[in-house]
C-alpha cells in the first residue's frame, strides 16, 4: 500500500494538472488517425473487436444529425446518453494518468485508450461496429475569473457554427449579444431566470437600467468621481445598492455594491478593497 | 448502424476496475491528495478558479444548450 507521495512525485502534481488543463480545453482539430487509433486500444482494453466504420462530426449537434442519418431508429435523448466525453473527461483521466505515470500503478494502462483519445478529440459516440468522433471547440473563452464569457460572440465556437453564449458564467440567449441593441431595461428586468436577468441588465448597463427603475438616491457625493450611492427594488430579488459614478474619462457607470454601504464615498472604496476615509486621503495625496 | 452502445462498457466500467485496484494500492490519504491537487486544484496557485471547475463549466454549458435546442 502506498501511504505516501516522494516529494518529486508531488512536485509533478501540478504538471499533470496544467497538461490536463491544456487537454480538457484544446481547441486543435479533431486528429481523426490518432483518434482511430486510441479509440480501437479503448475497445481492446475490454475485449471487444475493433470498430469497423468511423465518421467525423462537427459538434455535439452535427453528431446527433449524423447518427440520426445512420440509425432512424435512434432517438436523440438516447444518441447523448451514449456520448463519451473525449478531451472532456480530462479531468478524471488525469488523475488516473499521474498514478500510471507518477506513481507506476500498471492497473491504470487500461485506460491507455481513453487517455490517449483524450489528447486527439471532442465527444464521441461508440457502438459495436461504428464510431462518432467530434471536433473539439474552435474556441472557448472566459473572463479574468474563469468563468465562460464573451461580450461580443459565442463564449464557446465549434466548427460548424454551434454555439454556446456566455455572461460571466451564465448561458444567455444568443440575440443578447448578436443583436444587443433589442435587448432592453423591460427585457432584462421581467426575466424569468434570475442569473441571466442580472446577466441581461450588465449587457444593457446598470446606469440604463437604473433610470428605467425610480432608484432612491441614499447619498450623493460632492465629486462625480466618487459618485451616488442608489437603492433599487428589484422585482423577484429585492432591494439591490448601487454606486453611479463617472470614470475618468466622463462614461457613467452603475456598480452593484454590498448592502450595508452607507455613502458614496464608503461604496467607491469598497471597489477598490479599502475603508471610505482611507480613499479620500488617497485622493487628497495624489 | 447497429445501435448498441459501448460507451459504458469502454468508459465507465474500465474506470469502476481502474478504480478499484487504486484503492486497493494506494492510500486514503494520497488518492485525496492526487485528487484535490490534479483534479480540483484546490491550491492557489497557477489557476485560482480550479481546473475541474473550468471544465466541468464547458460540460455542462455546451451539454446544457444542446438539450435545449433539441427539446
Amino acid at each position: 500500500m502506498i501511504k505516501n507521495l516522494t516529494a518529486e512525485q508531488e512536485a509533478l502534481l501540478p504538471v499533470y494538472r496544467d497538461k490536463w488543463l491544456d487537454i480538457g480545453l484544446s481547441t486543435e482539430p479533431l486528429n481523426f488517425e490518432k483518434a482511430k487509433a486510441a479509440v480501437c486500444v479503448a475497445y481492446e482494453s475490454v475485449g471487444l473487436p475493433k470498430p469497423t466504420k468511423f465518421y467525423t462530426a462537427k459538434s455535439p449537434i452535427d453528431a446527433i444529425r449524423l447518427i440520426k442519418n445512420l440509425n432512424p431508429t435512434m432517438g436523440t435523448n438516447k444518441i447523448m446518453s451514449d456520448m463519451a466525453y473525449g478531451c472532456h473527461d480530462a479531468n478524471w483521466l488525469g488523475f488516473y494518468q499521474y498514478f500510471r505515470d507518477v506513481v507506476g500503478i500498471k492497473a491504470c494502462e487500461k485506460l491507455d485508450g481513453l487517455i490517449d483519445l483524450a489528447h486527439h478529440c471532442g465527444w464521441l459516440n461508440m457502438y459495436h461496429d461504428t464510431v462518432v468522433f467530434q471536433d473539439r471547440p474552435k474556441h472557448i473563452k472566459f473572463d479574468d475569473q474563469n468563468r465562460l464569457h464573451c461580450e461580443y460572440g459565442p463564449a464557446i465556437l465549434y466548427r460548424d457554427g454551434y454555439s454556446v453564449y456566455a455572461w460571466h458564467g451564465v448561458t444567455i440567449p444568443s440575440e443578447w449579444i448578436t443583436n444587443k441593441g433589442e435587448l432592453t431595461a423591460k427585457i432584462a428586468l421581467t426575466w424569468v431566470n434570475t442569473e441571466q436577468r442580472k446577466a441581461a441588465c450588465e449587457i444593457i448597463g446598470w446606469a440604463t437600467v437604473l433610470r428605467e427603475l425610480n432608484a432612491h438616491t441614499i447619498d450623493s457625493d460632492e465629486d462625480p468621481m466618487i459618485g451616488t450611492l442608489l437603492e433599487v427594488d428589484i422585482p423577484d430579488i429585492g432591494n439591490e445598492k448601487f454606486l453611479r459614478v463617472l470614470c475618468g474619462t466622463g462614461r457613467e457607470f452603475a456598480i452593484p455594491v454590498p448592502p450595508n454601504m452607507k455613502t458614496a464615498l464608503e461604496a467607491n472604496a469598497w471597489t477598490y478593497g479599502l475603508e471610505g476615509n482611507l480613499l479620500r486621503d488617497l485622493e487628497v495625496r495624489t | 448502424m447497429k445501435s448498441v452502445s459501448v460507451s459504458a462498457q469502454v468508459r465507465a466500467q474500465v474506470r469502476d476496475q481502474v478504480e478499484d485496484q487504486v484503492m486497493d494500492q494506494v492510500s486514503a490519504q494520497v488518492r485525496a491528495q492526487v485528487w484535490a491537487q490534479v483534479r480540483t486544484q484546490v491550491s492557489a496557485q497557477v489557476r485560482d478558479q480550479g481546473w475541474a471547475q473550468v471544465l466541468d463549466q464547458v460540460w455542462d454549458q455546451v451539454r446544457t444548450t444542446l438539450q435545449n435546442e433539441i427539446n
